[in-house]
């Protein structure tokens, strides 16, 4: 219920810090396919959680008298090249995505936003150097940047974290220091410099919270990005090596039988496209929420 | 009909000048020319395209290894080459013949032969081409299998003489080999280092352009001095994907595809306008042991590790019979390769075995692959992971760049205990293969493959006596009796031979893949 | 005016600067030795230590970082590992295919993402407005290799309609475009349609609407015209989206392509060719980022750099 715009509603614009996430949820809970993208999300994370307890079988049983199995009771999405179950694999093969896609994507946020925070409240030389490093990153087309850091690192779980996180902080570090210039001059900051508060403790204590809403929506959106990314790796042989399941990975040995079996490609790429999307649908309407900016 | 040409000009136009402007950051490159389209003028009536997985390194015979070697026969010539029974038959040498004491050998050089570029073919050029292979500047992938040519002696301009130590009654099937195709001399000094990518040789087809990674094609000669080719033009391209060869081959794009992948054949064999073919070939895939330190030191690991694994069930399940049991040390199908009585698979006895040799308790091994190199490999390497894991073998399965195990696989075996690598081994003929397998002057050398450290005197004497022997009869009972002990000392875990799947179009003939891997170009029709 | 070009022009050099130290440091850390992978199966160890001082891999990294930068920045940009062709040549017969992989591939996704997003802006909240954000979702949604594969199983294995490899023939560019294209037709008809929306959202626009003039003149003549500013920008932050996409797509179709490349020789640890062309890809994505910021100045009038 908002009359004509008055004087009056510029001011609330530093309002109780609660108010604009609850706000946030109650924009987002109205939109129904967010509701429906965030459904899958929590199905995901809970399916690929209980994957030890789910699966009909182990991920990794080779059973090479069996192979390329049709579905049946045993096995509810048949087997694959090696007889091995494909339920159990793609259930296990989503705990192995998923983590690969968050630890990445909270290895940027947290290394990205300390970087973006320390440029933006000491400024000087070692902003310029770190906003500088950012740019360098950034020029450097992000999926080959991934494929080098992997080349140098070598496969594997860990390192496809590590690669896609590197890739991941420029976006978060630029957000986090622009936010961090504005909320330097806030009154907050400079109430709680004034009852002298340490730098440490202005920084994570008043300034952090305050950027918190942009940098979540950058991260929410980089989820799309990084499975993305991760299943690619996996697709030319440099992510997750075998006989370890993981999306991409499946995909990637699949498409050697795509024209034999072509379920061993269209299940994983299904999968990868059906969390994207809800990666991407979610993410935009946590901007929409949390972004003053309304369309 | 004239508007919508001229837009679709205008549309390449578009193309060509955003090209142009990508690729303007390096304009000075432009000088090296990128290769030009120049053979669009033969219609495709005339061309036949053979599919592989592999981009050459390079196109000269002594440094280009790999399974595009089909294409070099297109264009070069040995004095001799192998026919589709794996015997060594004539080609540009007409006849040969040892001396008595088996050290010297002589050809006869066919007469009235010319290479591509015009320069006659005679004996200075079979001289010029060894030359190259022993030149250090050379990258010779088997420059080692020649240093036993001690001298070549051009005895007139069409008789060439090639004196050897040690004598080798093998020596005409060395010549066999693609690298001892003979090069032109001229051309070798008009373009020296870059020979390999301006090959002349004197093939029935001339090379025309090389593509990378796209193709290498070849015109026919039409002067040349045997049968006349039945297409116009030849070109090979390099499709790395399995899954990728299959398509092409479905659609057309493809008169001829080699390394089919199994689990494509029986839907090939229903698709109509093709035929696939599963023939005999000389690679077999083996694990290389580190076998100087424990726990593969101990033959009854290694015993036990072999008896472990259902290769048929492997060769059944995921090479979908398109494989076969490999029960010899050397290479089924090569003269004097013997077969051996099969470890039978048996996980009770391989445990059983295990406990004897104090690893009751089990334990721990790495196997070093590289994927893509054939069909089924990571799958193959997993089922054998499987196996092992069932009688107490915790296997890791380690991938790397193919450079990375090379370097692996020839480092010294005592700082690599426990640990196998994954390789195929395609050998021309049986001494080769011994040799380089099992013979301890060759196990344990620095920089090369195959160090197992795998050492047996009664073998290397064996080895030894085989190599000297010129007659058939004699040399037979000794290669049998060394492969008979080296089965039972088990070197290396044998996986399977493999089998070249092929398949062409229908109108296609004349394709045949021989054991080598090799097809005869001057038989091609479309 | 000038000075600003001279000003980014000038900027650039550190970035590429940058670029270079990590792409240099990231395959200076490639385990495995270059030497070795030059040196072939059959050298012997004194063979690799030559090579190894003829590469002057024995010399401090600095050193060699500043060896490396001389001869790049001339152009000199060492002979392949594996091919033992100069890395010039390898880069430039590859260079082709790519080019217009990358150029049709923003052909398209420039035209189908304007037409989308212009349409779905002028219609918000119809049938077509819906069908086309799923649509765009779908489409950054898609992971492009299996997009590719998909396609490739449709047009080439199915319908026969196109080839499924190689480049040179018109035809055989159709499917990776329209595979390395999408996702980024999808951004743009995003976009695009979010910009659209604020500039007909503007007063001066309604005013123009409500003085009658045609509703069709308005969007192109005026709203457009205002709206091109950040449809620029996304399509030169695109490019680098399709350059690394060139990687994927080319590995599907089997494109004899720079993406193809890097992955092959990223594998054979062909480090000098991997420098150059990851060099390459990153200073194309400069120098369009760069003509990008310039053409600001052009397409917006109000924009003065002085």
């Amino acid at each position: 219920m908002r009359g004509a715009p008055s004087l009056v509603s510029a001011v609330p614009a530093v309002a109780a810090p609660a108010s604009p996430w609850i706000r946030a949820a109650r924009s987002f809970v109205r939109r129904p396919a967010a509701l429906a993208g965030f459904a899958v999300l929590v199905l995901a994370v809970v399916v690929s959680a209980a994957a030890p307890w789910l699966s009909p079988h182990p991920p990794n049983l080779v059973d090479v008298a069996n192979p390329d199995a049709p579905p049946s009771w045993t096995h509810p999405l048949g087997t694959d090249e090696l007889g091995r179950d494909i339920t159990s694999r793609l259930l296990w093969g989503g705990r192995n995505t998923l983590l690969i896609t968050l630890g990445a994507v909270a290895l940027a946020f947290v290394s990205g936003s300390a970087l973006g925070v320390l440029a933006g409240y000491y400024g000087g030389l070692g902003s310029t150097v770190i906003m500088r490093a950012m740019d360098v990153l950034l020029a450097i087309p992000g999926f080959l940047l991934a494929v080098a850091v992997i080349a140098a690192l070598g496969v594997g779980m860990g390192n496809v974290i590590v690669a896609i996180g590197i890739n991941s902080i420029p976006p978060f570090a630029r957000i986090a220091r622009g936010s961090t210039l504005l909320a330097r001059q806030e009154v907050y900051v400079q109430a709680a410099q004034a009852l002298g508060a340490g730098e440490r403790t202005i920084m994570v204590r008043h300034i952090f919270p305050n950027i918190l809403s942009p940098l979540v929506v950058q991260s929410t959106l980089r989820l799309a990005t990084a499975i993305l990314t991760a299943s690619g790796l996996s697709f030319l042989g440099l992510g997750v090596q075998p006989p370890a399941a993981e999306w991409g990975a499946m995909l990637s040995v699949g498409r050697n039988y795509i024209t034999s079996s072509p379920q061993l490609v269209v299940i994983p790429g299904v999968a990868i496209l059906v969390v994207t999307l809800a990666f991407n649908v979610v993410g935009d309407a946590v901007r929409d929420a949390l972004d003053p900016r309304e369309l | 009909m004239g508007r919508l040409r001229r837009r679709e000009l205008l549309k390449q136009g578009a193309l060509r000048s955003v090209a142009a402007a990508l690729a303007a950051g390096s304009a000075p490159l432009a000088i090296l020319g990128t290769p030009g389209r120049a053979s669009a003028a033969v219609p495709r009536e005339q061309t036949f395209v053979v599919v592989d997985g592999t981009e050459p390194n390079s196109l000269e015979p002594a440094v280009g290894t790999g399974p595009f070697q089909a294409i070099m026969n297109a264009m070069y010539e040995g004095l001799v080459a192998w026919n589709d029974k794996a015997q060594v038959v004539p080609q540009l040498a007409t006849s040969w013949r040892a001396s008595v004491d088996g050290r010297s050998w002589t050809f006869a050089l066919r007469p009235g032969v010319r290479f591509h570029d015009g320069a006659p073919f005679n004996a200075e050029a079979v001289r010029a081409t060894f030359d190259r292979i022993f030149d250090k500047s050379v990258p010779a992938t088997r420059r080692g299998n020649y240093l036993l040519i001690k001298d070549i002696v051009p005895v007139d301009d069409h008789t060439v003489r090639f004196t050897t130590d040690p004598p080798n009654p093998d020596f005409p099937l060395l010549m066999a080999d693609v690298s001892a195709k003979i090069i032109s001399p001229a051309a070798v000094k008009q373009y020296g280092a870059e020979f390999g990518r301006h090959p002349v040789g004197t093939g029935p087809f001339k090379f025309e352009e090389w593509v990378p990674n796209d193709h290498v094609s070849a015109a026919a000669v039409d002067d040349y001095w045997g049968p006349k080719p039945r297409v116009r033009r030849i070109v090979y391209r390099p499709v790395p994907e399995p899954a990728a060869r299959v398509v092409v081959l479905k659609t057309g794009e493809a008169d001829a595809v080699l390394n089919l992948p199994p689990a494509d054949v029986p839907a090939l064999r229903q698709a109509s306008g093709l035929y696939v073919r599963a023939t005999p070939s000389q690679t077999i895939v083996e694990l290389e042991t580190a076998d100087t330190k424990p726990p593969f030191s101990d033959v009854r690991v290694r015993q036990a590790l072999n008896v472990a694994i259902d290769k048929d069930a492997i060769i059944k399940g995921i090479m979908k019979g398109f494989a076969k049991p490999l029960n010899s040390p050397g290479v089924p199908g090569l003269w004097g390769s013997f077969d051996c009585p099969p470890f039978r698979y048996d996980p009770v006895r391989a445990k059983r075995m295990l406990g004897e040799a104090g690893y009751g308790a089990g334990m721990r091994l790495t196997v070093n692959l590289t994927s893509g190199r054939w069909a089924g490999d990571t799958q193959v390497v997993q089922a054998v992971q499987g196996y092992w894991a069932n009688v107490g073998v915790q296997m890791t399965i380690r991938e790397m760049a193919f450079a990375d195990l090379l370097a692996f696989s020839s480092s010294d075996p005592d700082n690599r205990p426990g640990t196998a690598t994954c390789l195929l081994k395609g050998s021309p003929y049986i001494d080769y293969h011994l040799y380089r397998m099992y013979d301890s002057a060759a196990t344990n050398v620095p920089a090369t493959q195959q160090r197992t450290g795998y050492a047996n005197p009664r073998v290397d004497a064996l080895i030894a006596a085989e190599r000297r022997t010129f007659d058939p009869d004699k040399r037979l009972p000794i290669l049998k009796e060394a492969q008979r002990l080296v089965w039972d000392d088990q070197p290396i875990i044998y996986l399977l031979q493999l089998v070249n799947i092929w398949g062409a179009r229908s109108g296609a003939s004349g394709f045949a893949v021989l054991p080598t891997g090799d097809f005869e170009p001057g038989r091609l029709a479309r | 005016m000038l000075r600003h070009i001279a000003e980014r022009l000038l900027w650039s050099v550190p970035v590429l600067l940058g670029v270079s130290l990590v792409v240099f440091g990231i395959l200076k850390a490639i385990p495995g030795d270059a030497a070795q992978v030059m040196a072939g199966a059959d050298a012997t160890a004194a063979d690799v230590q030559a090579i190894r001082n003829a590469l002057g891999l024995n010399q401090p990294v600095y050193v060699q970082y500043a060896r490396w930068l001389e001869r790049f920045v001339r152009l000199d940009l060492g002979r392949s590992a594996v091919t033992r062709r100069p890395v010039a040549y390898e880069i430039a017969t590859r260079v082709g295919p790519t080019a217009e992989l990358a150029a049709a591939a923003m052909a398209f996704a420039a035209a189908v993402g304007l037409a989308a997003g212009i349409t779905s802006a002028t219609h918000q909240h119809s049938a077509w407005d819906a069908a086309a954000s799923v649509a765009t979702a779908l489409g950054i949604s898609v992971p492009i290799f299996w997009l590719g594969l998909m396609l490739m199983m449709l047009f080439s294995v199915s319908l026969r309609w196109l080839p499924s490899t190689g480049a040179g023939t018109a035809a055989q560019l159709i499917l990776p475009a329209l595979t390395l294209g999408a996702a980024t037709a999808a951004t743009v008809a995003r976009q695009v349609r979010a910009a659209m929306l604020d500039v007909l959202r503007q007063d001066y626009l309604r005013t123009a609407l409500a003085k009658g003039v045609a509703r069709g003149t308005l969007v192109l003549r005026h709203a457009f015209r205002n709206a091109v500013i950040p449809i620029v920008t996304v399509l030169g932050l695109q490019l680098g989206y399709l350059l690394a996409g060139t990687v994927l797509t080319e590995t599907v179709f089997a494109r004899p392509g720079l993406g193809r490349l890097v992955v092959d020789a990223i594998r054979s640890r062909d480090i000098a060719v991997v420098q150059a062309t990851v060099m390459l890809f990153s200073m194309t994505f400069i120098a369009v980022n760069l003509a990008v910021d310039l053409l600001y100045a052009y397409l917006d009038p109000r924009i003065r750099f002085d």
